[in-house]
């Protein structure tokens, strides 16, 4: 229990460190990452859904046994973001910059799928 | 059953399931997306993370749905992830640089994110039994 609820603190905290700063650099991606993105809803889209994700992992946190079907839905959405980004970095379509912060992504993966499991124990 | 937890249970699966309808062909055109909405998409990150968050946050709302009074906290989160979205856009459309059907998408998030806001002060009196 305890450490489901620090899993997932830990988590929010990391990704509205990651997440919120999105809102004001898209200028900054452009120059460090050209060519500038052309479609911005699809960049503050990918911001909004995460900013909410990020909110939903301090909610798990305060009650884990309550909201424990939602662990393995979060550690299903962290799956996908690791799985589209090795598709995009294996086809030479993404740069290895935005790459770094899916690592955090892997971790939290597999410490939501701990957590589940110590939920399950604790309720055992 | 009572007419707030009616109300979630509808608005929730009916979100969740427009939004599978709309975002998961978008994984199969990306092509035909460049084409009919030039300039082509130059940070396919942005594009596939926006659509398996996006996803993920549809699938979030069907289990909101299963049961509204358990998961009342969990629409906080579907409120900001609603009203961000649509906040976005809007300033973006102010900008000059969206285009008009998309702005119609940033409305109807604008309208389920108030929808998920009534519904989450009309499950305020319900209390979940483990």
């Amino acid at each position: 229990m305890r450490f489901a609820q620090r899993v997932f603190f830990a988590a929010g905290v990391y990704g509205l460190i990651v997440v919120l700063p999105l809102f004001a650099a898209e200028g900054l991606v452009a120059r460090i990452a050209p060519p500038p993105p052309t479609h911005p809803e699809y960049y503050y889209g990918l911001a909004s859904g995460a900013l909410g994700w990020q909110v939903l992992y301090f909610v798990v946190a305060y009650d884990p046994v309550r909201f424990r079907p939602l662990i393995l839905l979060s550690a299903l959405a962290k799956t996908g973001m690791v799985a589209t980004t090795l598709l995009l970095l294996a086809a030479g379509r993404m740069s290895l910059l935005f790459a770094v912060p899916v690592g955090g992504d892997l971790v939290f993966a597999l410490l939501f799928v701990a957590a589940h499991r110590a939920v399950r124990d604790a309720r055992a | 059953m009572r007419a707030n937890i009616v109300y979630s249970r509808f608005l929730f699966l009916i979100a969740g399931v427009l939004g599978l309808l709309f975002l998961t062909p978008m994984y199969f055109r990306e092509e035909r997306l460049n084409a009919d909405n030039p300039p082509p998409i130059t940070h396919p990150e942005f594009f596939y993370g926006f659509l398996g968050v996006a996803l993920a946050c549809q699938v979030l709302f069907l289990v909101i749905a299963i049961d509204p009074v358990r998961y009342r906290l969990v629409i906080v989160p579907a409120i900001l992830e609603k009203l961000t979205y649509s906040l976005a856009v809007l300033i973006l459309w102010s900008q000059g640089r969206v285009s008009g059907p998309l702005v119609f998408t940033g409305f109807v998030d604008l309208t389920f994110g108030v929808l998920f806001i009534v519904s989450f002060i009309a499950l305020a009196r319900e209390r979940w039994v483990r």
